[in-house]
């Protein structure tokens, strides 16, 4: 700002308080106040069908006003206010901000990296860290994963025992640390109307579904060697190197629990499934949480389903 | 030939002696705005609750209907009201008749256009997407051309007084209107994206155009929601109560003290924001020293009413008017704390916020209108009022009403508050944002309540006041018919040569 702007300020903002007094002053001591002092009259105008007393203002008026002026007057020497004139306190809302979050790291910090000596399974088995993940939980990732256990399309359910990228400990913490992305790609070039239809009978065999024209299935199954098994495993054990998910289970990711329900939607879901692919991404957050939080995070998460 | 409303009435009838035709104008569709805006708020309450009320219609959508909510209550009602109470004070305090000849009609067509205009392209999506300022270029224009009309037709009335000092009422009412002024004006400095289109920019960016923005903002709470209505306040309620004002020299510190304090509060709303440190305690000073004027019109008001208590109790239109004046001290007292920055640190960006800005305009603006209302409505149409018991309900219903909203919000609110601080004994939030939100369907469900109670209210009052216009309307057409056929008995023996 420059010293021109800040005189400028101050001189309005000290101005307006001034003439405000003077302008009070003025009402208060006009000449037929002084003469008559706290006689109750009438104001000798009558404005057509209206009138008025002129009784004194009230002492309270002028005692809150004074004690609002000189309010006002500390305050604006206390803290920033004319200008660039800091105020004797020198606070900044910056300065406050970073005191705050120092107040903060040296009550909680040194309490939380105890969790860092634990091991995650032991977490996991700890009520009160549990509850400490789920408060993480619900602040940083609930807004993909819902409240965890909750069903959502195209997000993998983290209560059950089926992981794409593996269910150990340390899997799931370097899940959260680093982050995963899941890809699938597009058979739909590839393979034909046809052949995405008859790969699809496959895999709805895989799901336990009886097969009704075993030739499609037998065709199908041809093309699962050839282009899925090397993601998804022979079988369609699954994969958690490749985060290939295991599609012999009940469980979907990317067909809603609605559509899975009937035989006909959850193979139409497959198909475009195998037709389509997938890019899924789930977040890095070791730039955004530190080590300890995602630990607990961890421990949290390996709980939902041990 | 001489008129028959002259001879029914008398020379000396205030029928004759104001123009009040454009008043009534104003007065109804004050009501008619009113009441379309109360019921879009009610709904939008209910939106609140099961939001799929928006049945995926766009212009049915929270987010098209809460300008539209706005732009009806601000505009239309308070601005209409505005209008009517400030051309209705402005001829009977300087005993003369409205100035302008067809200017007064016009300001009043150009703003109900301006209303429909607006409205409309607002549910369409065209809007700057400013609070209050939602018109795009073309109707912003238009809006100032027709307020700056108005100013002059209220100028130029009071100019033709013949008493020499101002009665204090108008003082209000002409900061307001040129208070408004320079603050639309500033706000809506647009850059059209090109002539012949709706869209429009603002020359301001940034934490520039947040402030422009909230200073403005908070003008069209000092100027249009507190002056004005002081001005009516300051008029009708020694009107009503037919005793003198208390302190005409209290209510010039009054304003004085609200013009020159106000202007500077506007960074109140912008607490902990990128606003530099300067603005926001000069925001914070400023508003501490509101409680000023504040305290100022309360005493002034009320001081008025004493000694004369028991006319509140008699008289509900004066009750109204009372209950308004407690209402705005109490709602001053509140906004001077959440200008405070570490309560400001609890209630920004919670219902709190809501819940207060529905205790000024609930309590102070509608019931103050309310009581404006049930004094002109007689006046204008020289009548009696159809039912006091009916006025007497109708303010039951709205006290409980304003007490169950602002309760139901205010500690809704601050419930939200403490959730979205509150930390885990490891420093984590507590709650997840769903958290500190699901549970307000409760106070959203008691607020709703209010605001259907608050709204029925407000149908009462309507349904009262048509009545009374209908049934003075018929007196009228009676007495004017059994005059013109006196008249035509007169005409015909003269032309007979009857003595
Ligand atoms: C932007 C959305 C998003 C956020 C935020 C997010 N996730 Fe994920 N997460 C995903 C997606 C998508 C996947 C599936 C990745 C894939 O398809 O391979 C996933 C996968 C996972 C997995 C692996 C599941 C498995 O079966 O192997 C874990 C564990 C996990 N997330 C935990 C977390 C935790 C803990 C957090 C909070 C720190 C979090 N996620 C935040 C989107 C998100
Ligand atoms: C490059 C490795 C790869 C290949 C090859 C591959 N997939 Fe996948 N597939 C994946 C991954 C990874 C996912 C999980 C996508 C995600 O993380 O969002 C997946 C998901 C699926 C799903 C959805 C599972 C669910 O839970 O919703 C189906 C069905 C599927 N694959 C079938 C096939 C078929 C059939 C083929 C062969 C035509 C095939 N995949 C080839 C990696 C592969």
């Amino acid at each position: 700002m420059s010293d021109f702007l800040s005189l400028w300020i101050g001189v309005c903002v000290l101005g307006s308080l001034f003439v405000c007094h003077v302008l009070i002053e003025w009402v208060l001591h006009r000449p037929d106040e002084r003469h008559e002092a706290h006689k109750v009259q009438y104001s000798h105008q009558s404005w057509g069908d209206v009138r008025s007393y002129d009784h004194p203002v009230p002492r309270s008026w002028l005692y809150l006003l004074y004690a609002c002026t000189l309010f006002a007057l500390i305050y604006f020497s206390l803290y920033p206010a004319l200008g660039t004139f800091p105020g004797v306190l020198r606070w900044t809302s910056q300065q406050q901000y970073k005191d705050e979050v120092g107040e903060y790291n040296l009550v909680y910090t040194e309490r939380f990296n105890r969790y860092l000596a634990r091991s995650i399974t032991e977490i996991a088995s700890d009520p009160v860290a549990r509850t400490t993940g789920q408060h993480l939980f619900m602040s940083y990732c609930s807004n993909c994963h819902q409240g965890a256990g909750e069903d959502r399309t195209h997000y993998p359910k983290l209560t059950d025992r089926d992981w794409l990228w593996g269910g150990h400990p340390e899997q799931i913490e370097a899940t959260i640390l680093h982050g995963r992305t899941g890809i699938m790609p597009a058979w739909g070039s590839v393979l034909g109307e046809k052949g995405v239809e008859e790969t699809a009978s496959y895999v709805m065999t895989l799901a336990g579904y009886k097969p009704a024209n075993p030739e499609e299935v037998a065709a199908g199954k041809e093309h699962f060697a050839a282009y899925c098994a090397f993601c998804h495993s022979a079988g369609g054990r699954g994969d958690p190197r490749q985060g290939a998910p295991r599609l012999t289970d009940k469980t979907w990711m990317h067909i809603s629990s609605k559509d899975a329900l009937s035989e006909a939607g959850l193979e139409a879901g497959v198909r475009a499934a195998i037709a389509d692919g997938f890019v899924n991404l789930m977040p890095p957050h070791w730039n955004t949480l530190d080590r300890a939080q995602i630990h607990v995070l961890a421990g949290y998460v390996y709980s939902l389903s041990n | 030939m001489v008129s028959t409303e002259a001879l029914a009435y008398g020379a000396t009838s205030p029928r004759n002696r104001y123009d009040y035709a454009v008043v009534r104008q104003f007065t109804v569709m004050s009501l008619v705005f009113g009441l379309l805006g109360m019921v879009v708020g009610v709904y939008l309450a209910g939106e609140l609750i099961w939001p799929d009320l928006g049945f995926d219609l766009p212009w049915l959508t929270f987010g098209r209907l809460r300008p539209v909510h706005t732009t009806l209550m601000v505009f239309g009602f308070c601005g209409n009201l505005l209008f009517a109470a400030s051309y209705y004070v402005a001829q009977r305090t300087c005993q003369t008749r409205l100035v302008g000849g067809m200017f007064p009609a016009s300001v009043f067509w150009g703003w109900q256009i301006i209303l429909v205009l607006g409205l409309v392209s607002e549910s369409l999506g065209e809007t700057q997407a400013r609070k209050y300022a939602e018109f795009e270029w073309p109707i912003a224009l238009f809006l100032v051309l027709v307020w700056l009309v108005s100013l002059w037709v209220y100028v130029a009335t009071l100019r033709r007084r013949k008493a020499t000092p101002l009665y204090v009422a108008n003082w209000f009412f002409l900061a307001c209107f040129v208070g408004m002024a320079l603050s639309y004006v500033l706000e809506n400095l647009l850059l059209p994206v090109d002539w012949f289109g709706m869209k429009s920019y603002s020359p301001f960016s940034g934490v520039q155009s947040a402030m422009i923005q909230w200073w403005y903002g908070h003008n069209v709470i000092t100027f249009l929601m507190n002056m004005a209505f002081l001005g009516m306040m300051y008029y009708f309620l020694p009107k009503q109560a037919g005793r003198p004002l208390y302190s005409y020299r209290l209510s010039v510190l009054h304003f004085w003290s609200l013009v020159f304090l106000s202007v500077w509060a506007a960074p109140n709303h912008l607490n902990w924001t990128a606003l530099p440190d300067w603005t926001v305690t000069l925001g914070v000073t400023f508003s501490v020293m509101l409680l000023l004027p504040s305290l100022a019109g309360v005493v002034n008001g009320l001081m008025t009413l004493s000694g004369g208590w028991v006319q509140v109790r008699t008289d509900p239109v004066l009750r109204f008017m009372a209950v308004a004046l407690v209402f705005y001290g109490w709602a001053t007292l509140e906004g001077v704390n959440m200008s405070l920055q570490t309560f400001n640190a609890l209630t920004h960006y919670t219902d709190w916020t809501i819940g207060h800005a529905h205790l000024a305009t609930l309590g102070w603006v509608s019931m103050m209108s309310f009581g404006v209302v049930y004094h002109l409505v007689p006046r204008l149409w020289d009548t009696k009022l159809y039912s006091v018991r009916l006025v007497e309900i109708h303010f039951w219903i709205a006290l409980f009403a304003i007490v169950l909203h602002t309760a139901a919000l205010e500690v809704g609110g601050i419930l939200q508050g403490v959730r979205l601080r509150a930390l885990d004994e490891y420093g984590n939030l507590a709650y997840s944002f769903m958290e500190t939100d699901a549970f307000l369907t409760v106070p959203y469900g008691l607020r709703g309540v209010g605001g259907l109670l608050f709204l029925s209210g407000v149908l009462i009052m309507v349904y009262n006041l048509a009545v009374t216009i209908v049934r003075a309307q018929r007196k009228r057409a009676a007495i004017d018919a059994r005059i013109a056929a006196k008249l035509a008995v007169k005409g015909l023996r003269a032309r007979e040569g009857a003595p």
